[in-house]
């Protein structure tokens, strides 16, 4: 029997994930159709389906460092550490870094950082499959 | 003995781009972690735009590294010389051998991409000098494979935002290496000067 995605046809991406062929805590990067590219990281009974581009400057997420302790995704870019529940940025570990360095000047305003968080996509699980929703938000 | 020479290649980016990637000091550590995966101010003073550093890397289960001078020249000068191995003691080529390195970046105009030159100079002993062209191939295939990792990221960058898209670099909150005189030359107000200006 074939399954397909509820509600409208265009409110998901057309190619739903195959939740068999996805390892346990592995961070990986599945096409979703229409040229568009997901990280997925199954943990659990939890799954993230999230964008695969890193809010802070584009770094490729399918690369990222995937802490199951705590959590977290680590771009491998610039270091910077989400908690991929919630998306928010967990740490900059820069600001350590370069402590010496980051004095606020005219130019540099570190309190003005944006609030830079993962694009968390909802998706919704029907059978074996996970199919993608358009909008961001988890179900 | 004095041992010189050069590696040249074009970038396939505006200058401004190649630029801001090298002050884009906060990616060191992680995109090119292979090579070293510590970096540590030890001393500076940014009117003379000068910064000594630390950077380590593990081998074989010891953290070694060295420690390093580095200074950026406005518009796109960047120099390494002062390089001594860390710690002290450990047997490192750089014990008996004085390195100084110069990287320019020039603009190419007729296709908005960037010429990057790296001049060496290499002051070794005598004893040393018959393994000059080994030493600098050991050099240069360091420089592309690092140079590489940079590429990827300004191509898959200028897929996602744009080809001359530097406004994150130019943003008051993200941190770049001198930016004060980054900005000055690359930023939106900016007046292209030669160093002599």
């Amino acid at each position: 029997m074939t399954q397909s995605p509820p509600g409208p046809a265009d409110a998901f991406y057309p190619r739903p994930i195959e939740l068999r062929d996805l390892h346990r805590g592995v961070v990986q990067v599945r096409d979703v159709g229409e040229g568009v590219e997901v990280v997925v990281i199954p943990d659990g009974d939890k799954l993230y389906v999230l964008r695969e581009a890193c809010p802070h400057m584009g770094g490729p997420l399918s690369q990222a460092t995937y802490c199951r302790k705590d959590g977290t995704l680590e771009c491998p870019w610039h270091g910077y550490l989400f908690d991929v529940a919630t998306g928010a940025l967990r740490d900059n570990p820069n600001e350590r870094i370069m402590a010496s360095l980051r004095e606020p000047t005219e130019c540099f305003r570190p309190e003005r950082a944006p609030r830079y968080a993962l694009t968390l996509l909802a998706y919704t699980v029907i059978g074996d499959r996970a199919y993608v929703s358009r909008t961001r938000g988890r179900e | 003995m004095k041992y010189r020479f050069a590696l040249e290649y074009e970038i396939d980016t505006p200058l401004a781009i190649a630029v801001a990637v090298y002050l884009d000091a906060e990616h060191y550590v992680f995109l090119h972690k292979k090579y070293s995966d510590t970096y540590e101010v030890l001393w500076h003073d940014l009117a003379a735009r000068k910064i000594f550093i630390r950077e380590t890397w593990s081998l074989l289960g010891f953290r070694l590294g060295q420690t390093c001078m580095t200074e950026y020249i406005p518009p796109a000068e960047l120099r390494n010389y002062d390089i001594k191995p860390h710690p002290w003691w450990i047997p490192s080529i750089h014990h008996v051998m004085q390195t100084t390195t110069r990287l320019v970046y020039t603009e190419i105009p007729e296709r908005n991409s960037t010429l990057s030159t790296l001049e060496m100079e290499l002051d070794m002993p005598f004893w040393l000098y018959p393994f000059r062209r080994w030493i600098r191939k050991a050099i240069e295939r360091l420089k592309i494979e690092k140079d590489q990792q940079d590429i990827d990221m300004i191509e898959r960058r200028a897929r996602l935002f744009g080809r001359e898209n530097n406004s994150i670099y130019l943003a008051d909150h993200q941190f770049i290496l001198h930016k004060q005189d980054y900005l000055r030359h690359f930023g939106p107000n900016s007046k292209r000067l030669t160093p002599a200006d």
